[in-house]
């Protein structure tokens, strides 16, 4: 049994100045290892995310935002209105006391507020800030605005998803936003190793775009000299075949077959048929250049078979093959279920919420919700009277004037 | 002030991307990485394209190349019985041990973390197999571009009515790989506090189930699947990737507000449709989607896409020129960033190297070795690193350990 000051990161503070999916998921990361994370939102209204569903049996509320709800687990929660001069005082006493300054505004707006990270050092030399921005806080693009899929697409991601004869696709489900998350939450805890090695503070000045940037094979061809490289191949992928996704009885399959003997192996899955010695599709590349017919001659064996038969096969043949898994099957997935993936969570406001759990698991900490994530301006009273040491008459004076 | 990670220690068995990518990140902010290869299973990416001049090699692979620059490389035939030893000096030398192969396969070489425990108590320990080291279906070998489909993004990603699409790149693995890093910076944080060893176990189908929250909730919540939209989305209008001037050049465009709408059809210069009744609100624009997105298409597809990036950008509207491998190399952005690093490598001539993409303002990333060529490092990680003798690396060479 691990008990909960036995995470990693249970002794930091982290104040989180951020709404939308980026700050925030970098903050949950950092939560779920422990880190005390206060959550500051604008007086009223709110994370904007608050307004977004999903929604339990589709009923908007700005409490039981299913995305809100998941990635602001494990934080406090307090308003706070920083475009006063009150609030940004306040708010710098916060940051005096706190290990870690998530944000993601535009710089500029943090410079005429006077919360950039020059400004915020004085406060507190040992803070470790991190600024997640669309390009970076330096050079000609840095106060361009961009949404999710302009991420992607400006990060080279969407020139290669997607079919030959259409445009290129965005991926679903703000993988920008997520992905470049995820990279601060690393930077982050870089960041922080520095700090408990050496004892210094520092800013971590992220670019989503960067993020993408270094991630693709894609950025293979650049490599060389700047070469366009992956292209867009819709169901299949470049030069090799068979790898590809093919209708099945009931849905589609996907087959990744690199290695001849990989083909080989897939030929017996269907019995070794008599096409399999064609000499025409003697190699990838070759075969390839007929997927087209390769895709009608496997096709009515893989229409007479289902997903989980398919799947039972290459499993057996070790073929690398794989179910196009609709999002229902996933959370019923039962490889996920037996790692005890998803994690049921009773929260006061939405009820019973099922959520995905940890990326990974570590022999010495538990992935647990500490606490459902707050309603707005929950935490208020906790952090201010507690933590700052104002009274109850404080607050309501600040109440009534806006800042908080 | 040197760089963040100096002095630690990374012993690194993985391959192909997650692995690799991880440890490559590592490397470039100051740690000391010793990438182990074995000619029984040398790394997929190595007989990858695109190559150096078009031509083939094992010492050529820019895709190699990409994930593995900033490491020593060394090759060790675990397979030997007088690895053993050498195995063993390099764990006790070692802070964290990376590997991502099919689960089983450590345990043939006798190196799963019970093992590795016993050479070196405090040592920390991450496997990143595909999908875990427990459960059903942990030992199906694969690849990123498969866990798409079984993670649940290809059967979302796609136009509406056609065949599920996929992206080119394996997606799942550089998410993968960002989880690597940060369980290992969480492991030495806990090391760093408790005096203990980690031993982590990172599924790369649980990391990818990460970016499919919103989806995942709904459908858990309220038995929703997600169709298929192509590029459209629930709140937006435009949303989409126009034509440009050129051979398959595009212009994301994205529009959330009304604010976002009036600055672009200035940009546009307020044509005549645009102040038409179908196209007066988010809610009329949603409904005659098909018309707006042909009429946008119009006036994107007689301009260079960095030209509407540049003009909707300084208007204020989220615009972003889809980039391909070239535009990223050229992209001012970057570049002033400097995010493409140039390194000189013994086989492949100059090549550029992708720095992280954050910056620290105080501790530098360190970008000036190029990826190791297949035991390019051996003895030099035998004699510095091991403090092995002259007499005994010749015995175990001329043995066959280090082929």
């Amino acid at each position: 049994m691990h008990t909960m000051s036995n995470q990693p990161l249970s002794d930091l503070t982290v104040v989180e100045l951020a709404q939308g999916i980026s700050g925030p998921y970098c903050t949950k990361m950092l939560a779920d290892m422990g880190a005390e994370v206060i959550k500051v939102e604008e007086p009223g209204s709110g994370d904007f995310l608050r307004g977004q569903g999903p929604f339990p049996d589709d009923v908007p509320d700005p409490e039981r935002s299913g995305e809100f709800l998941y990635l602001n687990t494990n934080k406090l929660g307090i308003t706070l209105n920083i475009k006063t001069r009150r609030g940004r005082k306040i708010l710098g006493e916060l940051l005096s006391q706190a290990d870690v300054f998530v944000e993601s505004y535009p710089r500029q707006m943090m410079e005429e507020l006077g919360l950039h990270y020059e400004a915020v050092k004085k406060l507190n030399p040992k803070l470790v800030m991190t600024s997640i921005t669309p390009f970076g806080h330096t050079g000609p693009y840095r106060d361009f605005k961009a949404y999710d899929v302009s991420i992607t697409a400006a990060g080279a991601m969407s020139y290669s998803t997607g079919s030959p004869d259409r445009e290129p696709l965005s991926m679903p489900a703000s993988q920008g936003s997520y992905y470049s998350g995820a990279n601060a939450a690393a930077a982050t805890m870089l960041a922080l190793y520095v700090r408990d090695v050496k004892g210094i503070g520092q800013h971590v000045d992220l670019s989503q775009i960067a993020c993408f940037g270094m991630s693709f094979a894609i950025a293979g061809g650049v490599a060389i000299r700047g070469e366009v490289y992956a292209q867009r191949f819709g169901h299949r992928l470049g030069g090799v075949y068979p790898y590809t996704v093919l209708p099945c009885k009931d849905g589609y399959f996907r087959l990744c077959t690199i290695e001849e003997s990989m083909w080989q192996r897939v030929l017996e899955m269907m019995g070794n048929p008599e096409w399999g010695k064609d000499s025409r599709f003697a190699d990838t590349s070759s075969r390839f250049q007929h997927a087209d017919e390769l895709d009608a001659l496997m096709g009515p064996w893989l229409m007479s078979h289902t997903k989980a038969e398919l799947y039972k096969l290459c499993r057996d043949k070790r073929v690398p093959g794989t179910p196009v898994q609709t999002m229902e099957e996933v959370v019923n997935n039962e490889h996920l279920n037996a790692r005890e993936f998803f994690v049921k969570i009773e929260h006061p406001e939405a009820g019973k919420l099922t959520f995905p759990g940890a990326p990974c698991k570590y022999s010495t900490l538990r992935w647990e919700v500490r606490r459902p994530a707050p309603r707005l301006g929950q935490h208020n009273e906790e952090v201010y009277c507690g933590r700052l040491g104002y009274t109850e008459q404080d607050l309501a004076d600040q109440r009534r004037a806006g800042v908080i | 002030m040197g760089c963040a990670l100096e002095g630690l220690r990374i012993l690194d068995f993985s391959w192909v991307i997650t692995g690799p990518l991880a440890t490559k990140l590592l490397a470039n902010l100051g740690a000391t990485v010793v990438r182990v290869e074995y000619q029984g299973s040398v790394d997929l990416t190595r007989s990858y394209p695109p190559f150096a001049g078009g031509t083939p090699g094992i010492d050529r692979s820019a895709t190699f190349a990409k994930s593995n620059d900033g490491k020593y490389g060394m090759i060790l035939n675990l397979n030997h019985p007088k690895s053993r030893g050498v195995v063993e000096r390099l764990v006790r030398w070692a802070d964290v041990v990376v590997e991502n192969f099919t689960p089983g396969t450590m345990e043939r070489w006798r190196l799963a973390y019970e093992d590795l425990r016993e050479m070196k108590p405090e040592i920390i320990m991450i496997r990143a197999s595909l999908m875990g080291q427990t459960g059903p279906y942990s030992h199906q070998p694969g690849f990123g571009t498969m866990l798409q489909a079984y993670a649940g993004f290809s059967s979302s990603m796609c136009w509406p009515g056609r065949m599920p699409a996929a992206s080119s790149v394996p997606w799942t693995d550089y998410s993968g790989a960002g989880f690597t890093a940060i369980a290992i910076l969480a492991a030495l944080d806990y090391r760093m506090k408790w005096g203990k060893g980690v031993y982590i176990d990172l599924s790369q189908l649980e990391a990818a189930q990460q970016f499919l929250i919103p989806s995942l909730l709904d459908s858990a919540a309220n038995g929703r699947a997600w169709e298929p939209m192509g590029n459209r989305h629930h709140f937006a209008c435009p949303h989409g990737a126009y034509p440009c001037q050129g051979i398959d050049r595009w212009c994301l465009i994205a529009v959330f507000t009304d604010e976002e709408w009036e600055k672009l059809k200035k940009v546009m210069g307020y044509p005549n449709w645009s102040q038409e009744e179908r196209f007066s609100s988010p809610l009329n624009r949603k409904k005659n989607e098909d018309d707006l997105d042909q009429l946008i298409a119009n006036w994107t597809v007689e301009r260079d896409p960095k030209e509407v990036m540049g003009k909707l950008q300084e208007a204020g509207v989220p615009a972003g020129m889809v980039a391909n491998g070239e535009d990223l190399y050229r992209d001012p952005q970057l570049k002033h960033r400097k995010h493409f690093v140039k390194i000189q490598h013994p086989e492949m001539g100059t090549s550029s190297y992708d720095a992280p993409p954050f910056r620290l303002s105080i501790t530098p990333h360190r970008m000036d070795m190029p990826a190791p060529c297949m035991g390019q490092h051996t003895e030099l990680v035998c004699r510095k690193f091991l403090d092995m003798s002259d007499q005994e690396f010749q015995e175990l060479l001329s043995e066959g350990v280090f082929s």
